[in-house]
């Protein structure tokens, strides 16, 4: 059961791992580069560890003066939340959503247990927390920081993963379904994640933290006179979770949840009359938690921007380095030229997910079903086409208010809006290129649609990683986003974006055209 | 007599495999037409060129009137089409895909929507992914049932259904004779077809091997005849033309008669004189069996068996 449960995740797993080990040791390994010098080390305490804001988006700072505490800091709470949410959603997918598809009917039927597949797949998921912990440690210690910091700071990671591997054990047993097990899951880590932010922020009520899985990794302080002892709450609550979900499992029948699946309306509403309207049905979900999600992810980015200011204000050095980083005039502009790239590049997972619906529908053997009625192939496309247009100028559009307005708020200066909306406006171009290129693969590589989300992660990956290993200019500029002019920091430009646009039209259009004439299917 | 269909030497490749390799087929407008073969014969991929979801690469077919890639959407206001695999929106209700379904093909009758629901015994407001897959396949049932069009093309349409919802499908396509609408259903399911079709195309490797009614097909066939004889069974029985499988054992026969040549059997038998007689016609299972198997099971045990 665990080859099997390992065989399927052979791509997913190294995936997370790497991508979160990297991260934790990359930020230690920067440390040296962004304060060189051991005063600029201390203001940070002050500065930064003070800030409000700050401390809600990362925690409570213990030590800022060594690399160790400043990772455990800066990354500490972030990298938590991911691991919880890779173990929750790894838990859930070997037990619950297997069970849904009936392929663990299979192998119940055989040899294996009753709780067999829970085992395993928690044996699978704890074990891939542990093998990124000795990554944290091992690569840590390359760097040069102390080993009980690094071994504190990878344990506290294993906890949480524990402790919510333990929370998607029990939120399967409870669903029949997986979606709903997944939301269940991921709403109790979010919890746990205002619930610190709330707490550590405030200075009022403290205690919230310490209610919270994400907080207690904080709270080991690694790197800052660790408390080993904190340790042992994941611990015992994660092994109460596994021992409740196991007992649950014992009382259930298969395939059932201790909660009936909700039922549905008995008619369908006038709206669903369309294949516009059914395509409407379908992304409306996504299209709530994405323009939801982006809201509070660019108003916290905008409220953030006014307290680095203030760090920046606060201490000239600083501001000398961060001046010597960018290099332009104004640092707040910078700022936001610097991020909006980076948010649209993650808006551009809703629109590129908006135009590969069109393709799950026929993988699915759905879209057979709505050609084989009087709806034409044209309208089908086109009724997820829309979506596909209509997601970055909406999207951008909600992070340039949200951020600007968060932004101008906390600076009191209202005009910051616009030159925040027109920064992330001229993205939306930049976004359609991928419109267009998932519409051409669907149309004339329709195996190969996912490759979409392969030069989405190209380009992102280059826009992030291109300026810091200082490639030439050429092969930054195959990535769309940076062809378009940064700003509020640069001039506008008309070309770029037109020449973006008609690029995205001319994909769309031939992606169209492949798709009107080849085989479904 | 009108054609609903027609499709002439259709071929249609996958890569290396051929699905389709010369298809012909003809449903005339009224029938019940059923479209046997095993898995991998091309079944789907007839049905899915007919609908213009695949360009055949060569051959030409006719969809009531018209040409099923260019006109598909116009044509298929007309038809109701259930796929063999029936996946539903996980997110939408029974009801809302059934509603959907009819909206999208120009209307629902709601009296026989009503009907159909009881008798199939669904619950329209269980959400898709609920669904197993017996119930999944019925609620497109219903919903192409319920629509008001000439021409249904069902693939497999009992195959996820238990016993009991088998036998309510089939009263329902009984229904649907008087009202005139044209059916092409494909199945491996022989006694379905038998009961239900009035002709039948059976096809193995995409393509043709026996098509025309029942009745013309058991022309091809032959009955299987066991008797209990007052005498013992004359010997030469072995070398009457169109007789076959002769097993003999004292009084008792059983053998195999091409269709035409039961009265000479009969009449050689009758000179024995006759206790017991039992003839059966051919089912479809053993029409299938003689195109699909290579050989065909014997009721008898084989050491039993004399040379024909």
């Amino acid at each position: 059961m665990i080859r099997l449960a390992l065989r399927r995740d052979r791509i997913w797993w190294p995936a997370w791992i790497f991508v979160l080990a990297t991260q934790v040791v990359a930020t230690a390994g920067a440390y040296e580069s962004l304060f060189p010098t051991a005063q600029s080390r201390l203001q940070l305490g002050p500065t930064m560890g003070r800030n409000t804001s700050l401390r809600a988006m990362y925690g409570p700072a213990f030590d800022l003066s060594s690399p160790g505490g400043f990772t455990a800091w800066r990354m500490g709470g972030f990298v938590a939340l991911f691991v919880a949410l890779m173990s929750l959603l790894a838990v859930i997918r070997h037990t619950r959503a297997e069970e849904e598809a009936g392929r663990l009917e299979l192998l119940r039927s055989g040899v294996v247990g009753r709780h067999a597949p829970l085992a395993a797949a928690l044996l699978v998921t704890i074990g891939a927390n542990v093998i990124l912990a000795v990554i944290v440690v091992v690569g840590l210690s390359f760097e040069g920081l102390p080993f009980a910091g690094a071994l504190a700071l990878s344990l506290a990671f294993v906890g949480c993963g524990l402790m919510f591997s333990g929370v998607g054990a029990v939120t399967a047993q409870i669903s029949e379904n997986a979606r709903p097990a997944r939301g269940m899951a991921a709403s109790v880590l979010g919890v746990a994640f205002l619930l610190r932010a709330v707490g550590d922020s405030t200075g009022t009520a403290p205690w919230l933290s310490w209610l919270s899985p994400i907080g207690w990794t904080q709270q080991v302080r690694p790197f800052a006179v660790e408390r080993w002892w904190v340790l042992f709450l994941p611990l015992v609550v994660g092994a109460s979770l596994i021992g409740l979900a196991v007992a649950l499992e014992g009382r259930r029948d298969f395939g059932a949840g201790l909660r009936p699946a909700p039922l549905g309306p008995e008619r369908a509403a006038r709206g669903l009359s369309s294949a516009a309207g059914l395509a409407r049905r379908l992304q409306r979900g996504s299209w709530l938690a994405w323009t939801i999600g982006v809201a509070i992810f660019a108003g916290a980015l905008g409220s953030v921007a006014n307290g680095v200011l203030d760090i920046l204000r606060g201490s000239p050095q600083l501001e000398e380095v961060f001046r010597r980083m960018g290099g332009g005039q104004s640092l707040i502009d910078e700022f936001f030229a610097a991020v909006l790239p980076l948010m649209a590049t993650v808006a551009t997972i809703h629109t590129v997910q908006a135009m590969l619906r069109l393709r799950t529908e026929e993988t699915e053997v759905r879209a057979e079903q709505v050609l084989g009625t009087a709806v034409t192939r044209t309208r089908l496309m086109g009724s997820h086409l829309v979506h596909a247009v209509a997601s970055p100028p909406i999207l951008m559009t909600i992070i340039g208010l949200s951020a600007g307005g968060a932004y101008a708020v906390s600076a009191r200066n209202a005009g910051a809006v616009w030159s925040v909306l027109g920064g992330a406006l001229v993205l939306v171009p930049a976004m359609w290129v991928f419109t267009g290129v998932t519409m051409a693969l669907i149309g004339f590589a329709p195996q190969r649609s996912a490759a979409a989300w392969g030069v989405l992660a190209a380009c992102g990956v280059l826009g992030q990683l291109g300026p810091i290993l200082q490639l030439p200019d050429k092969v930054l500029r195959i990535s769309p986003f940076a062809n378009v002019p940064a700003l509020p920091r640069a001039d506008f430009e008309i070309m770029p974006l037109l020449v973006l646009t008609l690029i995205a039209i001319a994909l769309t259009a031939a992606g169209i055209r492949g798709f009107q004439r080849r085989d479904i299917g | 007599m009108t054609a609903a269909i027609t499709a002439s030497r259709l071929t249609k490749s996958f890569g290396t495999t051929k699905a389709l390799d010369g298809l012909d087929l003809t449903v005339t407008t009224g029938e019940v037409h059923g479209f046997l073969g095993p898995n991998g014969a091309g079944k789907s991929t007839t049905f899915r060129v007919l609908l213009g979801l695949l360009r055949p690469d060569s051959g030409e077919a006719t969809l009531l009137g018209g040409d099923p890639w260019r006109d598909a959407a116009s044509l298929h206001r007309r038809l109701a089409y259930v796929p063999g695999d029936v996946n539903l929106w996980p997110s939408l209700s029974g009801g809302e895909v059934i509603d959907l379904l009819g909206r999208l093909r120009g209307g629902l009758d709601e009296r026989r929507l009503k009907s159909l629901l009881d008798r199939f015994d669904l619950d329209p407001r269980k959400k898709g992914r609920a669904y197993s897959k017996g119930n999944r396949q019925k609620v497109a049932l219903v919903a192409a049932l319920a629509s008001d069009v000439e021409l249904l093309i069902l693939d497999e349409p009992t195959a996820g259904l238990d016993p009991l919802m088998e036998s309510v499908f089939r009263d329902c396509i009984q229904e649907e004779r008087p009202r005139g609408r044209t059916l092409l259903l494909s199945s491996h399911i022989l006694s379905e077809v038998e009961h239900l079709c009035d002709r039948v195309t059976i096809i193995k490797d995409g393509r043709v091997v026996e098509t025309g009614t029942l009745a013309e097909l058991r022309h091809l066939t032959r009955t299987h005849v066991e008797a209990e004889l007052l005498g013992p069974v004359p010997a030469d029985l072995v070398g009457l033309s169109g007789v076959h499988d002769v097993v003999a054992g004292g009084s008792r026969l059983t053998c195999e008669v091409d269709a035409g040549h039961l009265g000479t059997l009969l009449e050689r038998l009758t000179t024995v004189g006759v206790s017991t007689l039992l003839s059966a016609p051919p089912t479809l299972e053993e029409l299938f069996l003689r195109h699909y198997a290579t050989a065909v099971p014997s009721a008898n045990p084989p050491q039993l068996r004399k040379p024909a």
